[in-house]
């Protein structure tokens, strides 16, 4: 089965999308306040939970068309996108063993996807 | 070595008895605010793994029913006749059950985002990958294959790397 590249577009841009969602969630957890009020008033938290409702409407539509096996292990492309906001948001230390962990996880992600062929 | 580093160096049991007072949101995170962190994400993956096979089931057997039919049900050498309708009610809770997980597991990541870096905690949602993989094998009777046990093994690995760094 060939997957298109609107297909392998769409996932990359909710892949993309998801990132920020995950930088809305961090940001919105840094000052966390268990009362309802708080919840309510914490607009980053909620952008980041509508940043991963958007991400998965551009996933399903990436879905439609177009391999499993190569489209589902690609939304870890979004891992990449967040160490690198990580940095940028939250001056994360971009270390060597967090570079050498994605490409092993990148790498067994891949490997899953050709297992599930 | 400067004396605001020896000052530091010197208050270790104090530091050790406000860490239980530390305020939600603190920046300074001890160790194990970090390690729980970790855990908690580990968690997560599991649940919503375990949410998306179970809302994969109540979806499957959904789209099985036809309204007002006779459904037959094998648990094991058991075979059981039930009416469409309890069927549909039993799955509707499998997919409840799943969205109710998907939920749950939620709330715990923005909790282990707290203390944890983005950076360390995100990359270890990876772990999902790895649950579904066992999780089909051992719901769904999909095989094994070399390629699969490559896959769980590197994942594993790379996640233990930022578990080594973030739980510092």
């Amino acid at each position: 089965m060939t997957t298109p590249a609107s297909s392998i577009a769409w996932v990359t841009f909710a892949s993309f999308i998801g990132s920020l969602g995950a930088v809305g969630l961090k940001a919105g957890a840094q000052n966390l306040k268990l009362s309802i009020p708080a919840l309510a008033a914490n607009w980053k938290l909620h952008a980041g939970v509508a940043g991963y409702l958007i991400s998965w409407v551009f996933f399903v539509l990436g879905l439609k068309k177009g391999d499993l096996s190569i489209l589902y292990p690609m939304v870890s492309l979004s891992y990449i996108f967040t160490l690198f906001w990580s940095k940028l948001f939250f001056g994360e230390p971009l270390t060597r063993a967090k570079f050498a962990a994605l490409a092993l996880i990148l790498a067994g992600v891949a490997l899953l996807g050709l297992g599930n062929r | 070595m400067n004396t605001s580093t020896l000052n530091a160096a010197t208050l270790p049991t104090s530091t050790l008895n406000t860490s239980t007072l530390n305020t939600p949101g603190s920046n300074n995170p001890t160790a194990a605010q970090k390690r729980r962190a970790l855990w908690m994400v580990v968690a997560f993956t599991l649940l919503a793994s375990i949410a998306q096979v179970s809302i994969k089931t109540g979806a499957n057997a959904l789209n099985r029913i036809s309204p007002g039919a006779l459904e037959t049900v094998t648990l094991g050498s058991l075979h059981f006749q039930l009416s469409a309708t309890i069927l549909a009610g039993v799955t509707s809770l499998a997919l409840m059950g799943g969205l109710a997980l998907y939920g749950i597991g939620a709330a715990m990541m923005v909790l282990a985002l707290r203390h944890g870096e983005l950076s360390v905690l995100y990359p270890v949602i990876s772990l999902s990958y790895v649950w579904v993989a066992i999780l089909s094998v051992a719901i769904f009777h999909e095989h094994m294959n070399p390629f699969r046990i490559a896959g769980i093994a590197v994942i594993i690995a790379g996640v233990a790397i930022l578990g080594r760094s973030g739980s510092r």
